[in-house]
């Protein structure tokens, strides 16, 4: 059945489909923020090999520690190097223990120049799991890495 | 009488395809289009405002700069400006014009692209000098400014003013649409010299139902001017309606039915759409003041051309302003084709179906400049004679001559030009931030400035690469076109023909970036999807699935930009050789016009490999 008056309709229409939208953001706000991390985690980055940190293959060793300062052993860590552009392929790469709440990477990869997020994450002994984000910046890219081989020529 | 309706033509039209074609003809398409896409947008504002700041984890960092750019350039290349169709910056837009006056004037001094083109730079140095595309939370600025941009102006000003004077990413549609395969026009130009309601841009009308009573006197007496026309609307005789009208179709039937509806013994709108006071009712109410504002003067008018040129309505008699109706069509003075200034919808009419906002009457419609494909023309056109055609893409660039309706001939307008060559340098100026001899660069500006500042760096470094570059480089390279060819051309103006030639080049280096992008990042949605929903405890889609990015090897990646950037560049050259030859009738010289721009055209092609073969970095330089 057409409507007599498509005018209002069309406003009613629009109305509702503008307010609903604006009505889904409320509730999603009103759900709260989403979780940048999770778990009482204390993640460090000890050292990167190489240092500086450039493109190629790399090792990250980190430090992991709970809510209370002690070191985190038995985990289960994985690491997800990411970078603050969306849309790269990240690189995920599992750890192995090396005592004391370090744990080191194996084959990690900086597959770019620039900065770098490293996120943790850890299956711990009880089952319960964590994530914690690091920022890892300035990893040299290729140009910079030639340059800083030409200058050490030079240097030479 | 015959029934005039556009009759099949050998034309690949889009709205034949069985089921796009269907859902295209609906009267509710691009609502539902729009709605879809304004449910991204609110997620796209949750997530940017409330979600984890890192942008490949956050929905506004991964949709719009991955998904969406990508998705609006293949799109340009393989079907049109599918964006622009379903804007959901155009839902708010709609409101506005219901709860805002939107009765002023878009001011004269800017009813072109100039704004256009500074809000572009604005974009493209705030895109690199706040890192737009780290910073969900910028991201969802960007979006929120857009709609509540989107709705001021149009409640404000009348038509489209937005979208044809103000948006940044429409002026990249209508730019790149010249290169797109589809195309929406009438299907029968004939058709449309005998049409005297012009609904596709003065839209349609139906009788309010509490006006019912004037029907019955709308009978058997033709309307009578009232003692005050401009006020109320109403003018003086009808003319018959050209014949019958067709059935069936979405939008023409939905005014039929309601008036059906009205009651049996109501008189259609329809029957009355050939009137002179329907012309000027729906021409008045739509866009009075701007109706004749895109064409310079007169002559440029698109309805007095349509009527001089259309064979069923007759020539015009040079003895008299009026036109002569021939074949026993009916004719409408010319005066009626002026609507009167300040009238708003007539009384007793409502507009049940909008005309092109953007002022472009299909009949003298040339391309996709300025058409947003918002399908309000084929919605409204009684005759079902407006499609979405398939044509030779790069068609459009040897008609830069013709007057296009509401926009011009485009080797007029030179601030269609520059915003040509803003886009097209901005391509490369754009893929140049993500390589790593812009940090020298960078550094290099900033020692010579003695700033620490990179959004002051990269302001002159864009102000250089995208005004005072540009500007050398097409001014020196018309300076030696014209000298070559021994062309009496102005300068502008023969920079004005030839910097479309540009536009394949600049779109292939779009191409190849955007590409790029949504190649290696098209499957980051579905971890960043399931990772929403899970934060919500709703995680239907399983566990994120980090590692999911790419949808083709990376190895293919180079060679397919490369191969981009190589038809761009071939049809470039292709094009800069319509335009000269189209300029010069002798071979020779219009090889020597077209020399200096194809040297331009290659120059920008090995820009753009070199730039592709780069190693790319993610900024976050640190200067000083």
């Amino acid at each position: 059945m057409r409507s007599r008056h498509p005018e209002i309709m069309d406003f009613i229409r629009t109305a509702i489909i503008v307010l609903l939208a604006l009505l889904s953001v409320l509730v999603l706000s009103a759900c709260g923020p989403r979780a940048e991390q999770s778990g009482d985690l204390d993640v460090t980055i000890l050292s990167v090999s190489p240092d500086p940190a450039a493109v190629g293959d790399a090792v990250i060793t980190l430090q992991v520690r709970d809510a209370d300062g002690k070191p985190v052993e038995g985990a289960t860590i994985a690491v997800e190097g990411t970078m603050t552009h969306a849309g790269m392929q990240p690189v995920i790469v599992e750890t192995e223990a090396l005592g004391e709440g370090r744990y080191a990477t194996k084959d990690f990869r900086f597959t770019m120049g620039g900065d770098w997020v490293i996120i943790v994450r850890a299956t711990l002994a009880d089952g319960s799991t964590a994530e914690q984000r690091v920022d890892l910046k300035g990893v040299q890219g290729e140009m910079q890495m030639d340059m800083k081989s030409d200058q050490d020529k030079e240097g030479n | 009488m015959a029934v005039l309706r556009a009759q099949k033509t050998k034309q690949r039209d889009l709205l034949d395809v069985p089921v796009v074609g269907r859902f295209l003809r609906w009267k509710h398409a691009r609502t539902s289009l729009q709605a879809v896409l304004l449910v991204v947008s609110a997620l796209i504002l949750y997530d940017g405002f409330w979600g984890p700041q890192l942008a490949p984890k956050n929905l506004a960092g991964v949709l719009p700069w991955v998904h969406w750019r990508g998705f609006v350039v293949l799109a340009l290349l393989i079907a049109g400006n599918i964006f622009c169709m379903a804007c959901p910056f155009m839902l708010p837009r709609r409101l506005a014009k219901k709860l805002l006056p939107a009765d002023r004037r878009w001011p004269k001094v800017i009813r072109n692209k100039w704004l256009a083109i500074g809000v572009l730079l604005v974009f493209f140095w705030a895109y690199e000098a706040f890192d737009l595309w780290a910073s969900p939370w910028l991201t969802a600025w960007v979006a929120l400014t857009y709609f509540v941009a989107a709705f001021a102006i149009d409640g404000i000003f009348k038509g489209a003013a937005f979208c044809k004077y103000v948006c940044p990413i429409g002026q990249f549609h209508f730019v790149h649409g010249m290169v797109s395969p589809l195309e929406v026009k009438v299907r029968q130009p004939d058709l449309c010299g005998s049409c005297p309601t012009k609904d596709c841009i003065k839209g349609r009308y139906a009788q309010r139902p509490e006006q019912d009573f004037l029907r019955s006197s709308r009978e058997t007496t033709p309307i009578q001017e009232t003692s005050s026309p401009k006020a109320s609307g109403w003018t003086a005789k009808s003319h018959p309606h050209p014949g019958p009208l067709p059935q069936g179709r979405g939008g023409l039937s939905s005014l039929d039915q309601g008036n059906v509806g009205l009651g049996k013994a109501g008189v259609s709108t329809r029957e009355n759409a050939g009137s002179e006071s329907d012309i000027r009712h729906s021409g008045e109410s739509r866009n009075p003041d701007d109706w004749d504002q895109p064409w310079k003067s007169q002559e440029q008018h698109p309805l007095r051309h349509s009527r001089e040129s259309s064979p069923r309505h007759g020539a015009r008699n040079p003895s008299s302003s009026e036109f002569q109706p021939q074949s026993g069509m009916p004719d409408i003075p010319r005066s009626s084709l002026q609507p009167a200034r300040e009238v708003a919808t007539p009384a007793g009419l409502q507009l049940v179906q909008t005309g092109c906002e953007l002022w472009l009457f299909q009949e003298r419609k040339v391309g996709n400049m300025d058409c947003t494909f918002c399908l309000d023309c084929i919605q409204a056109c009684p005759y079902d004679n407006v499609g979405i055609q398939l044509r030779v893409p790069t068609s459009e660039f040897r008609k830069l001559d013709q007057l296009h309706s509401g926009v011009g001939a485009l080797t007029q307008r030179t601030d269609l030009a520059a915003l040509v060559i803003v886009l097209v340098f901005a391509a490369f100026v754009n893929a140049f931030g993500m390589v790593p001899p812009v940090y020298s660069l960078e550094q290099w500006l900033a020692t010579q400035l003695g700033v620490t500042s990179e959004p002051v760096v990269l302001g002159v470094l864009f102000i250089i690469g995208l005004v005072a570059l540009p500007f050398v480089l097409v001014t020196v390279t018309a300076w030696c076109s014209r000298a070559l060819a021994g062309s009496r051309e102005t300068l502008a103006a023969t920079a004005t023909r030839f910097s479309y030639a540009l536009i394949p080049i600049g779109f292939g280096m779009w191409l190849a970036h955007y590409g790029f992008h949504f190649l290696i990042g098209a499957l980051t949605a579905i971890p960043v999807a399931q990772s929403f929903l899970a934060d919500f405890g709703v995680p239907i889609l399983g566990d994120p699935r980090w590692e999911l990015a790419a949808i083709v090897p990376e190895s293919w990646l180079v060679p397919l930009e490369l191969l981009l950037l190589e038809l761009g560049m071939l049809v470039s050259l292709t094009v800069g050789y319509r335009i000269a030859r189209k300029q010069h009738s002798s071979v020779a010289r219009a090889m020597r016009a077209l020399l200096p721009w194809a040297v331009i055209i290659v120059l920008m092609f090995f820009t753009g490999a070199w730039l592709m073969t780069q190693p790319m970095e993610m900024r976050g330089v640190i200067l000083g």
